[in-house]
């Protein structure tokens, strides 16, 4: 299925399913899942000598800890719909001041496997202070022992959101304070996917969506999915035809960015950069698949069009390649993936030091989307944040509505307005989740090439 | 609606929005340099301090002009508006403002405490070995457990044999006085690469914690003369703000130790510059010259990132010192008691 056509799209109406048919169960009871854990009980209670073979030591902090411990941790999925790739994982950490914080682990085809991981740190957590989060940050990460994996930096990243909801519930400021911003009151500079633009009535319709609502920047996908590693002159032409005529629907006005899904090889999607030179984009966004920096760096340095990557990299350690040789000029980290706010900030303040802007990869749920926005304000080098919607909204947009009273992440004239409130800004209830029970992990995509073989994503 | 509200607060300044901005010169002592204290003071009654080396009039009121009305909560949005000269001083004065706002020290502000002490260590003096090995037993009385031995530079540039032995036999002399210190190697960037490189070699085996700032950071290739010749760690940083430079130091691997001083980087900049070297596997030390702010801005700093490794404050002694480590404050703010009438008579107008 098409990633941007899901997100907005014909499966969105699978939604409206009766919620009788969706399951039998509730977010709040337990479901048996693929894993055999059970990522809504709780784990089991562990004896005394337990803790101290862990590590987990907050009597090293007497005196200079505060009041609040963490007494429970939970991990929900929560599916939108019942076919979702990424069902969300969300967060719960809960104090004995009565204080709960909100986190967003979402990783795409993996909900079970990264709500065992949340759920693998909760005996370590539960009695330390949820203040303390570049500590317990340091703790989760490194005592891992296998590091800068995405499915640890998943874990870590909604634990670490849920924990500075606390910390700036605690401390009566929204989070965006705390990170000395914000930068803009107005809010943040957003842009939206586009789709369905395949007319020149379409895409002129788009336009005039998109001016008259503020909106300056939209990212494209390819024209189709059957890019080959070494293309030639057919789809090489189609793909420079079809942004050209994007420029020229579009006009100067709003930048445009365009996402190669990691499909040419480096020299051929070197050939892409230089060939659409003249129209001045805004990014080519991982124009090879991201292990690489050496390749990505041949690709930058043979072409004047802006390289954007970043969304599938763990932590300041998975950046330090393409910031130290300056391969690309946009960052693009995710809040769920890269470990959170604190991580994220970090990546933002290393990037910085050499003049690489960041637009903040956000293409799960809610919390996390609200998270980026709090780091987007109080960060200098932000470009702009990615919202994974469309200039017309669609079902997603209605239910994180219904869960937070507002959409979370619709610009208003352009921006995505700051959250409202201490903490993220939010205010979740379980109950509110349970008309969306997990309906287990579901995997991405699966793209082949015309013989068959496997290809990007 | 609480947008609309939110954002009107915001044009305000908000609850703490700066009202006063004021400067105050404090002369240079026996234990510092002249320096001169920040304070940011808010519509919410709060008041907060911070330190620079020197700031002139003329900066002083650009500062006041920049920010006064702005939220004393900005302090990431307000640095880049203020000049230079007073940008770390401003940075940990709207923290401290940030922990008495909220009633909690700047670390937990920040995400810590990291560490529950943070490491130390002093300066030795004296003009000859037998001065600094008394000074070495009075300052491990002290409870003194790291030391930076002052040696001084050759006559000209390489000519090592007589500095080599010389900085040898002083070295053996301290680690015979009180084996159990540690001991770093002063060289107040005064060595060519090459005589740094033949000191470092001849001290390897005696493992000194490192060398520290061995020679002016210019062109980084001739570091590499250091870097590639001894396995001793290497720390620069004294005269280096701009971040780029420790990129640059860092990627090419000829620095173990990134020595920031407080009063040009505040605790947001160390935080910043810490989290670069984290990636390279690399400690940051602390260090400045001035004042009880600095101190405590440096022990915020200290608790508030992962990979600190040790701190030279002034006149430690007036620090609570045991057993090698300074302890933290566990008051809001940066914790500094401050006596404003004491102050007063350096304001700067």
């Amino acid at each position: 299925m098409n990633r941007r056509k899901f997100l907005g799209g014909a499966a969105m109406a699978a939604a409206a399913l009766p919620a009788s048919r969706l399951s039998g169960t509730t977010a709040n009871q337990p479901i048996a899942v693929g894993c055999g854990c059970d990522p809504f009980a709780q784990a089991p209670a562990r004896d005394a000598s337990y803790a101290v073979n862990t590590g987990s030591n907050p009597q090293a902090f007497v005196g200079l800890t505060s009041n609040l411990k963490i007494t429970n941790l939970k991990a929900f999925g929560v599916s939108i719909t019942p076919n979702s790739d990424r069902p969300y994982v969300f967060v719960k950490i809960e104090t004995n001041q009565g204080i709960v914080g909100w986190g967003e682990a979402t990783i795409e085809g993996k909900a079970q496997s990264v709500m065992s991981s949340v759920l693998d740190m909760r005996d370590f957590l539960i009695g330390n202070d949820p203040m303390q989060i570049e500590h317990l940050w340091q703790s989760m990460y490194v005592h891992s022992y296998y590091r800068a994996g995405p499915m640890i930096g998943s874990a870590i990243s909604g634990i670490d959101q849920a924990l500075w909801d606390i910390r700036g519930k605690a401390l009566n400021m929204p989070v965006y304070q705390l990170l000395g911003g914000p930068y803009d009151e107005r809010g943040v500079r957003g842009y939206y996917h586009v789709d369905g633009i395949e007319t020149d009535e379409a895409l002129a319709e788009l336009k005039q969506n998109a001016l008259s609502e503020g909106i300056s920047c939209l990212k494209v996908g390819m024209p189709s999915h059957d890019y080959e590693w070494l293309e030639g002159n057919a789809k090489l032409t189609r793909l420079v035809k079809y942004l050209e005529r994007i420029r020229a629907g579009l006009g100067d006005s709003i930048d445009i960015a365009i996402d190669f899904h990691a499909k040419m090889s480096p020299s051929v999607a070197t050939i892409m950069c230089k060939e659409i030179e003249p129209l001045k984009l805004l990014w080519v966004e991982e124009p090879c698949p991201p292990e690489n920096v050496q390749a990505m760096a041949r690709i930058s340095r043979r072409s004047t069009t802006p390289i954007a990557t970043g969304e599938r990299l763990v932590a300041t350690y998975g950046c330090r390649e393409l910031i130290e040789m300056g391969v690309v000029d946009i960052l693009q980290t995710d809040i769920n993936h890269v470990g959170g706010i604190s991580a994220l900030w970090k990546v933002a303040a290393m990037a910085n030091i050499s003049d690489i802007s960041m637009a903040p990869h956000a293409c799960e749920g809610p919390i996390g989307g609200l998270a980026t926005i709090h780091v987007d304000t109080a960060i200098p080098n932000l470009l702009v944040q990615e919202i994974c919607s469309f200039v017309v909204p669609g079902q997603k947009e209605k239910i994180w509505e219904e869960w937070f009273g507002f959409p979370a992440m619709r610009m208003v004239n352009g921006r995505v307005p700051l959250p409202v409130g201490p903490g993220l800004g939010l205010n979740l209830t379980e109950e509110a989740l349970s008309k969306y029970p997990f309906g287990g992990t579901k995997p991405m995509e699966f793209v082949y090439h015309a013989d068959g073989s496997v290809a990007a994503l | 609606m609480a947008q609309a509200r939110q954002q009107a607060d915001a044009a305000a300044g908000g609850p703490h929005a700066i009202r006063g901005v004021r400067a105050f010169q404090v002369a240079a002592t026996q234990q510092n340099s002249a320096y001169v204290v920040l304070q940011i003071r808010t519509a919410s009654g709060l008041t907060g301090y911070g330190e620079c080396r020197a700031l002139t009039p003329a900066e002083l009121k650009s500062t006041a002009d920049a920010i006064t009305g702005k939220a004393a909560t900005s302090y990431e949005v307000l640095d880049p508006l203020v000049p230079p000269a007073v940008r770390g001083a401003l940075n940990v004065a709207l923290l401290d403002i940030m922990g008495k706002a909220t009633n909690t020290p700047v670390y937990r502000i920040l995400g810590g405490p990291t560490r529950n002490k943070a490491r130390a260590i002093t300066r030795l003096a004296g003009n000859n070995d037998a001065e600094l090995v008394a000074d070495l037993k009075r300052q491990f009385a002290l409870s003194h457990r790291a030391f930076l031995l002052p040696i001084p530079p050759p006559a000209a540039y390489n000519q090592g044999s007589e500095f080599v032995r010389t900085a040898v036999t002083r070295f053996e002399a301290m680690r015979a006085a009180q084996p159990t210190a540690d001991i770093a190697i002063q060289c107040s960037s005064e060595l060519s690469p090459g005589d740094a490189a033949a000191l470092a070699t001849s001290l390897e085996k005696l493992h000194p914690l490192w060398l520290n700032e061995p020679c002016a950071v210019s062109n980084i290739a001739t570091l590499h003369k250091i870097s590639d010749e001894t396995v001793v760690p290497l720390g620069f940083g004294r005269d280096i703000a701009d971040g780029g430079i420790y990129q640059q130091l860092l990627r090419e691997g000829v620095i173990d130790l990134l020595c920031l001083d407080v009063h040009t980087h505040g605790i947001t900049g160390i935080r910043k510059l810490a989290a670069l070297a984290e990636t390279y596997y690399v400690d940051v030390a602390l260090w400045h010259r001035g004042g009880p702010f600095a101190n405590a801005a440096a022990l915020h700093a200290a608790a508030s990132i992962p990979n600190f490794y040790i701190a030279r404050l002034v006149d430690p002694a007036a620090n609570s010192i045991r057993d090698g480590y300074f302890s933290l404050s566990a008051a809001p703010g940066l914790g500094v008691e401050v006596d404003e009438r004491a102050l007063e008579k350096g304001a700067i107008a």
